[in-house]
């Protein structure tokens, strides 16, 4: 999955901005959200896409999965774009450049800086939520272990695909409940660890 | 399937600092409440379902890009305050993976959230009915429809300054000359501000949200309901 390639490339990468320190990342995505509000010049953020292009190709990452990834949010501009009457080139140039710096800036951020040094670096966001959002990160990784093990299995078995939709939805709920069954057991396991260890409400990372 | 994304750059400030003010009445209220009964078990409940529904959007299952979202699923199984934080991690994560924007976390947990805590709801004034599948499937569907009109009502209030928006990073165009020397773009970008043009047509943007939502609204209520009958069976517990 996706992430998992993103935290590979975070923690194993060794290109010169995984060396730049999370909270300078931060300050980066901050000011960058600044500009948003403040600056509306299509040249601007052309400019810093073209800046954000050659940290990407300097930075020794996959560029072309980083690109499509940071591409995706165009999904919903095309149907902003679709209800337009009398849409400009010029429009469709402004947006997006402005969603693809952004996206680009954040997929740069989280592809060279493990996760848990950016929350580290959050440390201005309330404990229970920088808490809440490690719990996630490390839940990711067991519950897509598990997701991949119930996907071989359905595909060992047959796993009937779009050509019969009543089988391929029952099969699908049925092994997304599985899923759901062992997430709530783990969540139960969790539980019972952060109350043996004292938990009380912040994370130490 | 029917929860769409919002990325950053496109809505006004204004509207993302609401959504942010609005989601984070929401977590201080699930603070306090966490404070005071610190219960573990709906903390550990709203990561391990945050980690699902960033699981499930991860997988596509269908063209364009329709993923099961779990939303619905986490307010049934899991309760309003655990599906609220779980919806608000999930869209945080999300948003460090381009999913979704960073300025639009609040707006992505109120319109996510709004489908949890309808299906929640919905879910147990259903209770008369004794099928645990139509029961799920009806209160998802119209869970999802709620969230798909709330974010609608984003969006369409959002894009209302979309031609002045525009005019003012027409502000460049002159610019845009010097890069790459297409005086068609600049001539574009000026005919469309002056003459007007650039309007988003509300109900043009209906159409697409509605008409593409109805197939991720009938996907995702059937595979939740088929969970939901499933988690009947296998753990009764888990469903009211």
């Amino acid at each position: 999955m996706f992430f998992e390639d993103l935290d590979y490339w975070a923690t194993t990468g060794r290109g010169w901005l995984h060396r730049v320190p999370a909270w300078a990342k931060l300050l980066w995505l901050a000011g960058v959200v600044a500009a948003l509000v403040l600056i509306y010049d299509f040249a601007f953020y052309a400019a810093l896409y073209a800046l954000l292009l050659a940290f990407l190709f300097t930075s020794r990452l996959p560029a072309r999965r980083i690109l499509a990834a940071s591409a995706y949010p165009l999904v919903f501009l095309v149907l902003v774009f679709l209800s337009v009457r009398g849409l400009a080139l010029f429009a469709v140039l402004y947006f997006a450049v402005r969603v693809l710096a952004v996206a680009l800036t954040v997929l740069l951020i989280v592809a060279t800086t493990p996760v848990p040094r950016l929350l580290a670096a959050g440390r201005f966001l309330p404990r229970f939520l920088v808490a809440g959002l490690f719990l996630t990160y490390r839940a990711m990784f067991i519950l897509a272990d598990v997701a991949r093990d119930v996907r071989v299995a359905y595909r060992l078995r047959g796993a009937p695909g779009w050509r019969r939709p009543r089988r391929f939805v029952v099969n699908t709920g049925r092994a997304v409940g599985y899923v759901v069954l062992a997430a709530l057991a783990r969540s139960e396991d969790a539980a019972a660890a952060l109350k043996v260890r004292g938990f009380d409400g912040r994370m130490y990372l | 399937m029917a929860h769409l994304h919002l990325p950053d750059g496109v809505l006004p400030f204004y509207l993302w600092a609401a959504g942010y003010a609005v989601a984070a009445a929401a977590l201080f209220g699930l603070w306090l409440k966490f404070r005071r009964a610190r219960n573990l078990l709906v903390f550990a409940r709203a990561g391990f379902f945050a980690a699902l529904m960033v699981v499930a959007m991860s997988l596509h299952v269908a063209p364009l890009g329709y993923h099961l979202n779990l939303a619905a699923l986490a307010g049934i199984v899991a309760g309003p305050a655990a599906a609220l934080l779980a919806c608000f991690l999930a869209n945080v994560i999300l948003a460090l993976l381009g999913h979704g924007g960073v300025t639009v976390v609040g707006l992505n947990t109120v319109t996510l959230g709004a489908e949890a805590l309808a299906a929640f709801a919905l879910f147990r004034a259903f209770a008369f009915v004794k099928a645990t599948w139509p029961r799920a499937f009806v209160a998802t569907t119209l869970a999802l429809v709620a969230g798909t009109a709330l974010a609608f009502g984003v969006v369409a209030v959002g894009t209302r300054d979309f031609d002045e928006v525009v005019h003012r990073g027409r502000g460049a165009a002159v610019e845009l000359r010097l890069f790459d020397g297409s005086a068609e773009h600049v001539g574009e970008a000026h005919a469309a501000a002056e003459s007007g043009r650039g309007e988003v047509s509300t109900g043009r943007l209906a159409a697409l949200f509605f008409g593409l939502g109805a197939v991720g609204w009938v996907l995702e209520a059937a595979v939740t309901a088929t969970v939901a009958a499933y988690l009947k069976k296998a753990a009764p517990r888990l469903i009211p």
